[in-house]
Formats: structure tokens, sequence, C-alpha cells
């Protein structure tokens, strides 16, 4: 197994990390889109998340990891046909890994062969959609993604289930994930669609500076040379981060967001003329999200200010020309809104 | 090395030194390869690339692996293994390619050839060391570490793609040499085992890693992963030459075969100084005094060897930079290209399976097939007279693959640059392009973009599906000049003809105000000009490409309008085009 290098040892790409942490602590802002140069670090402060994610309860067996605490409508058929006798395991919060070339039963699943060979039974076997219920699916050069696995994958991330319909089987699941992508834009445009499924979106830079690209070749090189000792290295300020995000987590409900800070996003998102409420719900929420993590008991502008960029920028009224310049009016509308 | 003297006229008059380059290259290979991706070999095939590649597997002590870079996706990546599945009567997954290549050093041939679809694939395999197959019902990870010798044997216009290009670390340019440049050698297959063993433990100073990033950063290289491999490479070569720790000489070579090649620009000048790290943060500014002395004079030790360095560059080289930058800019974007159009000349993208005959020629989908036959196998067994363990497929089982080919269009926008377009309507004609662009973007159709001014049109953007390529093209579409019609209608032909054998459907919008004054020959005459202008639309019409031409004078001209008449195109007057009308021609367009 390959050791992943740790998150708190990546140098720069603050936006990045910020994010990334939001949605560790809020899955339900909805994942995490990340469009950058090459070599920017993208799918390794990804990778890198894994390590900081607090673990969960999930029902003993399930192919789901349901959630023991949901209500029967949320879990799949067997766990709410024996609520009575689950048992209860913590796991860590899966991370799935889409990889590119994935066939459409694999993401989905399918039937399992070798149950059907041997016993003649028509048994699912669950697909990564399945493994990724409750976690996060990541999926690296998500732009170079064949089209019929984003046609299976966008209604699966709207709604929540997957239905299975395929070679006689007839199955849904739960199947809520946190969709986090990365790509370079110049090898290939996202499908709208898609990048309407993503809650916050950045944009990453190689940064410029000598002394930071320096830190970064020395810190890569070491790691290389030897992860174990360098991970080591890191394992502190690792827990640190891993204990922020889960005390963040377990205090989001309790923090308060004041009808000011409601008010300013409702202002923003008007100014901007973006479609619909998503993206105002996912500015409260992420505003609360960096709040918990900030360790606030109260949402306050400066939250809504530090995370509206990600939220609003890919969400201007579709005017794919604009592309560029849709961080510059996003920011404009901030400080407008800000003043 | 540096090179004597009277050897450093040309490039090619110094392969001496250039074979030495190759003899460190195929050691660092053997030594770390691994770690730094690979190698791009760029020339033709011949007897220097043949005993190079025979060099770099006696040192290394393995033969290479060789993979055609058409290999298919599901070789690459494994899948289920039908005879051994069959046998074990449980899913068996075979090994891909990438992961039969663990610990060896693969031979990517013709990698300029390697299709869009596949390069996801072979990045994050390299990134990743790892390759995770999720494919016929089965996933699989497994552990695979190897190099690639990238053979780039690209013409002109193709050049292995850039993401590639950035994770393989070394690059060299074999085409200068001939058979009879090949040295000596200079390393032993003894000399490379004490390098491996010697490598991890040579270090590189804190002046040594500023100077790659600054190096880097003067060269126009952006990439971390460029400054990574180069900062592994200097230790590779330290090793290799028996030294404790790196030093400049390493470096230099560093440089040559890891940075150089992927120089975007001309180093500036030492003399001038160029702010070394931009402005550092303010915050910083109260203890700057304190460092200040001993900041400089470090900076100023980084800078004697950054000097060194580039002054031991051969200045036809550094001259022969500038033309090879833009030359690779040029290779990147038409690289796009052959990626897109490879997608839609394939056979389509599999769109699952259905029952089928393979008598008709259709490809069998074999796992579909055994799971559409799986569950029926216990009955089957039970009616079957005999008691053999095999699986029993019958033909109603049979899943054959199904294919969907989209027939993408191409939408060809020819921009008349003129000075006579430019001074009346530039800025109103790239608003409405800008506008057709986007509708070509929710119609999923690709651009291409031809500029044409002075006596030439310019294929400033191959089709490409990127719209952020096309704004860019766009905005930094030069005006003035003469209007050369012909020449412009003669390369939106052509350009058709060639999207057309790629199997897609072009239609062009031609954007001009219609006053032709360069004839074919490049002369400028206003009666020339217009009658080359129509023959070259006559042919146009022809071939039956459907096209609009946007009238962009500010008086609707006869000439605009003849001209479209002899394309036998719409023809829309800007002042009338308004941006709802221009959308619904191009939708009757692509309608077609």
């Amino acid at each position: 197994m390959t050791v992943a290098y740790p998150f708190t040892a990546i140098v720069g790409q603050d936006d990045m990390k910020l994010a990334l942490s939001i949605a560790a602590v809020d899955p339900g802002i909805g994942g995490v889109l990340v469009f950058g140069e090459r070599g920017t670090g993208k799918s390794t402060t990804i990778r890198a998340l894994a390590n900081l994610l607090p673990k969960i309860e999930a029902v003993k067996g399930c192919a789901y990891h349901c959630d023991p605490a949901s209500t029967a409508k949320q879990l799949c058929s067997s766990c709410a046909s024996s609520k009575a006798e689950q048992k209860i395991i913590k796991l860590p919060i899966p991370v799935v890994d889409l990889p590119l070339g994935a066939t459409e039963d694999r993401v989905l699943g399918s039937l399992d062969i070798e149950k059907a060979i041997h016993n003649g039974e028509k048994a699912f076997q669950p697909g990564l959609l399945a493994a990724a219920n409750r976690g996060f699916l990541y999926i690296d050069e998500v732009n170079l993604l064949e089209d019929h696995i984003v046609d299976a994958l966008l209604d699966v991330a709207a709604s929540g289930v997957n239905v299975v319909e395929r070679e006689g089987l007839s199955v849904r699941h739960p199947a809520r994930f946190v969709l986090v992508g990365s790509g370079n834009p110049e090898e290939g445009e996202l499908r709208p669609q898609l990048l309407d499924r993503f809650g916050l979106s950045l944009d990453v830079r190689t940064p410029k500076d000598i002394p930071t690209r320096v830190e970064i070749i020395k810190l890569r090189d070491a790691f290389d040379q030897n992860p174990d000792s360098f991970t080591k290295r890191f394992a502190r300020k690792e827990g640190a981060l891993r204990r922020k995000i889960d005390c963040a987590r377990d205090a989001l409900e309790s923090v308060e967001v004041p009808g000011v800070v409601l008010e300013k996003s409702a202002q923003l998102c008007l100014s901007l003329g973006t479609d619909g409420l998503r993206g105002e719900l996912t500015l409260i929420r992420s505003a609360r999200a960096l709040a918990a993590l900030q360790g606030a008991s109260e949402a306050n502008l400066d939250h809504l200010r530090q995370v509206a960029l990600f939220v609003l920028r890919h969400r201007l009224r579709r005017d794919p020309m604009d592309e560029s310049s849709a961080d510059a009016r996003v920011e404009r509308a901030i400080s407008d809104a800000f003043e | 090395m540096p090179e004597s003297n009277e050897q450093s006229a040309t490039p090619s008059s110094k392969p001496a030194s250039l074979w030495q380059d190759l003899e460190y290259a195929a050691a660092i290979l053997a030594v770390g390869g691994h770690d730094i991706g690979g190698i791009r070999l760029i020339g033709q095939p011949g007897p220097v690339r043949d005993y190079w590649l025979e060099r770099f597997e006696d040192l290394s002590g393995k033969p290479c692996r060789r993979v055609p870079s058409n290999t298919a996706a599901d070789r690459l990546l494994g899948g289920l293994d039908i005879p051994e599945t069959i046998k074990a009567g449980a899913p068996v997954l075979s090994k891909g390619v990438l992961a039969e290549c663990h610990d060896r050093t693969v031979l990517l041939t013709m990698a300029e050839r390697l299709p869009q679809e596949h390069l996801g694939i072979w990045c994050t395999t390299l990134d990743q060391k790892r390759v995770t197959t999720a494919r016929d019902g089965i996933t699989q990870r497994s552990d695979t570490h190897f190099a690639v010798i990238a053979l780039d044997e690209g013409i002109d216009d193709e050049a292995t793609p850039a993401a590639l290009n950035d994770r393989l670390g070394l690059t060299i340019d074999i085409s200068p040499l001939s058979i009879r440049d090949v040295g000596d050698s200079e390393f032993t297959s003894r000399d490379i085992n004490t390098a491996i063993a010697q490598a991890p433990n040579i270090p590189l100073t804190d002046r040594q890693y500023e100077a790659i990033a600054l190096l880097a950063d003067r060269l126009g290289i952006n990439s971390p992963r460029k400054m990574l491999q180069a900062a592994r490479v200097a230790k590779f070569i330290a090793a290799l030459d028996g030294k404790q720790c790196a030093d400049d000489e390493s470096i230099q070579t560093v440089l040559r075969l890891v940075l150089l090649p992927h120089a975007t620009q001309l180093p500036q000048s030492i003399e001038e100084p160029q702010e070394a790290p931009p402005e550092p943060p303010e915050a910083d500014e109260q203890e700057r005094p304190d460092t200040e002395q001993h900041a400089d004079q470090h900076e100023d030790e980084t800078e004697t060897l950054i000097e060194s360095s580039m002054a031991n560059l051969p200045a036809d080289l550094l001259a022969a930079l500038v033309v090879r930058a833009q030359k690779s800019r040029q290779r990147q974007t038409r690289a796009g290209k052959a990626g897109a159009v490879i997608q839609h000349k394939q056979r389509g993208r599999p769109v699952g399976s259905r029952r089928g005959d393979v008598r008709r020629g259709e490809r069998i989908d074999i796992a579909a097939t055994l799971r559409t036959a799986a569950p029926f196998q216990r009955i089957r067994s039970l009616h079957a007279n005999d008691d053999k363990e095999i699986v029993r497929i019958e033909s109603d089982d049979v899943r054959v693959k199904r294919f969907q080919h989209r027939k993408s269009s191409v939408m060809i926008f020819g921009v008349d640059a003129s000075g006579s377009s430019a001074h009346q309507r530039m800025s109103e004609a790239k608003g409405a392009i800008e506008l057709l662009l986007a509708d070509c973007y929710t119609h999923r159709t690709e651009v291409a973009l031809i500029a044409f001014k002075g006596d030439r049109a310019e294929l400033l953007l191959p089709p490409t599906r990127s719209l952020v390529r096309a704004k860019r093209a766009l905005s930094q579409l030069p005006g003035g000049g003469g209007t050369p019609m012909a020449a412009a209608i003669e390369s939106i032909e052509l350009l058709s003809l060639s999207i057309e054998n790629s199997g897609a459907t072009p239609s062009y919008i031609l954007v001009t105000d219609g006053a032709a004054n360069v004839s074919r020959d490049g002369t400028k005459s206003r009666s020339a000009g217009s009658e080359d202008a129509l023959t070259a639309a006559k042919s146009l019409a022809r071939r039956s490409i459907e096209g609009i031409l946007v009238d962009t004078a500010v008086r609707p001209s006869p000439r605009a309008r003849d001209l479209a008449s002899a394309l036998e195109s719409v023809y829309l007057p800007l002042p009338n085009a308004s941006a709802h009308s221009l959308n619904s021609s191009i939708r009757v367009l692509q309608g077609q």
C-alpha cells in the first residue's frame, strides 16, 4: 500500500485546503471541483484528505455502510428490514477513487457473476457508488470521464439513490456521496450539468515565488525518499487537523447563522443573478462549516466572505465565454456587497 | 561537460557531447527511471535509437517491455480473463499491461499517437504508481512502478501530449546524431549498481534546490513536477560520477536534460536583475534588515551558479530556444486536435450491449454474455446429458457490444482580421463570434478558428472543444493588413476536407466585410482579389458544406452579398444579425 502525502505538508494552496476541509465538515455542501494547471498538487491534496476524515458509525456487514441512526427510508433494503438485530461498527469514511476507464457495470454495480455461476442465484454486486455511500467519490481528470459514465453519475449525485435496472436485476440503494473532481481545463471542458453538481469550485495555480517552489520540491523529495519517516514528521499536525475537523462536524448543528448573514448571501446571489436557491443555500452552509471549523459559535460575515468565491464562481448565469472573468465578476460583487 | 570551442557552432556539429548526454540519460534511467517518470526520446527510428536502447537494456540488465501507444484500454487496465474465469468458475481478472510492467521499463512506441482517452490512464498510473481497474464487474488494484521511454517520432505537427511530457523527467532529441557519432560507453552495469546504492544518500544543498527553482523560473517552466525531476536527476548524476554530493556540473547536465527542453522563454539576461522572488510578503519587511546581508550573499552564490550554467549553454542553443518554444506551443495545440479527432473516428463510445449474433461481424461482449448465461448454469447442467464442468452458453445468451457513433460537427470560424475589417467592426464581430461560440458550446460542437489578414490565412485554433482556448485565440487575434479572401476560403475548404475525413461534419461561419483586396499570389489588387475570392468560393460551394457569411461592413455591401451567393451560403449582414438571429441560423446549420 502506498503511503499518501500528508495534507498538512502541502505547501501553499490554502484555498484548496480550505475548500476541502469545509467539504469534510459538511458533506451536504455538495462536493469540490478543483481545476488547475499541471503539477499544482490537485490530486495529491485530495488524496491526502482521506487521512483526515473521522470515523463514522455504520451497520455491520452492510455493503453501503448505512447509518444506523437514519430513518428507515434512507436505509438500504436489507438494513431497513433487519433494523432490530443490527450490529454497529466504526468505519473510516470511505474515499473511493473512480479510475479512468472504469466501466459502467463497475460504477453502478451489476450481477455478481460468481454467485450466478455457482449457485444460479441472481445477486447484486455493489459498485463504486455503493462503496462511496456516506463518503467521498474522487474523480481525477473528471473532464476526461467518458460521457456515459457522466450520465450515470449525474442522476445519482442529484438524487442520492442508485437505481440499477440491468441484467434482470432491480436494485435501489442509497448512494449519497461528496463528489470531488479535479482536472486540467486545457485538456477538455466539463459538462455544464456535472459542473452544477459541485458545491464549491476553485482554480489552482502554481505558486510563482521561488522560496515556495523550493519548499515544494524539498518536501516532496524528502517524502519520496522515505515516505514513512516523512509522514511521521507530520503525524502531529495531521492529528491536530483531524481533531479539528472532527470537532467541527460535531459542532456543526449548533452553529448559529444570524439574519445578517442570510441577508447578505441573498443579496450576493441576487446581484450576480445566480439561478435558484442552491447558491444561497450552499453559501450559508459553507459559511457555517467554516465557522465550525474555526470553533466559532456563530457564522459571521467574514466567514461568508471567505467562502463566497468558491461557492459562486461556477454558478453565474451560463455564459461560457465569460469563464475567465467569472472570478472577477464574483470578486466585484463580493467587494460591493461587503462595502 | 563543457564542450570544446570549435564544436559549439551549430547544434548539429556537436553530436559528440549529445551522445555523452545520451549516455548519461541511459545511465540515469537505469539508476532511477522509476522516480523520474522516464524519458522522451525525439527522433526517427534508426540505428542510433536502436543502439541507445540496447545500451540502456545492457545497463539496466532488464529488457524493456514494448507497448504500442494504441493499446486498447481493456488491455492497459486488464479485465475479465475469460478462459481462466470459465475454468475456475469464478471471476478471474487478468493483469493489464500497466500492471505487468511493474518494476520494468515501458517502451511506449509512437508516443505521439497516444490517444487522448488513454492519456489520462497513463498519467494517473505514473503519478500514483498504482493502477486501479474497475471493469467487467471486478475492481482490482495493483502497484506498478515503471519508467517510460516514450519514442516520439512526431514530424512537424505531432508530438507526445503535453500531459505525458510533464511526467517524463528527461527529454532528448536524437535527430542530429548519426551512427558515426555514437561514442564509447562511459558507464558499466557496476557503475549503475553503485549509483543505485549511493543516490539516496546524496544531499542537495539549499542553494542547489534554489538554483533549480530559479532556472525553471527563468526558462518559464511552471510545473513543480519538472523541478522535482531536476532535483532527483541531479542526485543520480552525482551518484553516477561517484561524487559525494551534487555539484555545479551536475546541475548543468540537469539543465540540458531536464529543464531546457521544456523552456518556454529565453532566459532573461543575468545583467538586468529580474526580481528573484517577487516581493516577499509585507509582513517580513521589519525583520528583513537582519537577514538581508546573509540572504544577499546567499543569493549571490545562487546567481553565480545560474550564471555559469547559462554561460555553458552554447549560444546557438539559446537562440534556437525561442523557435522551439514557439513551435512547442503550436505543437501543443495541434496535439489536442489529434486526440479530439481520434475520439470521433473510433467506433464510437460503447453504450452497453444487446442480444445479437456474432456472425454479423459485430463484436461479442464476453463479460455480458457470461453474465446473461450465468443464472441458468444450474438448470442447464441438470438438463445436460454429460456432467462436464463447463459453462453452458446458448445462442440466446450471446451479447454483442453496441457502439454509438455520434457524428460530431465542427464549426469553422473564418475571421477577417484585415485592416478594413478591424477598423470597422472588429470588436462587434468578436462579440458576435463569442455568442456563436457559446452556442457551439451548448451544442457540444467543436470549433476551429481561421484568421486571415495580410497575405495569408492562418489556422489559429484547430478543431477543439475547449472553449477556454477558443476564447484565448480569439482575444489574441491580431488585426491589420489586406484581406486575402481567396486564401481564407481555401483554408476553410482544406480544413473542411480534413474534418470530413476524420468522420465529422464541418460547417463554417465566415466573418468579413467582403472587401477582398489580396489575390491568390499575395499581390495587392482589388479586382484580382475579388476574382480569386469568387473562384475559391465556387470551389468551396461545390463541396456542399453548409456555411454562413456574416457581413461586418457598416453598410451591407454588394461585394459580401456576391461572395455569399458564390459560396451558396446564408448571408447575414451584421446590423441585422442580432444575437438571436445569428443563433437561430447556426441552429439551422447544425440541424442539417
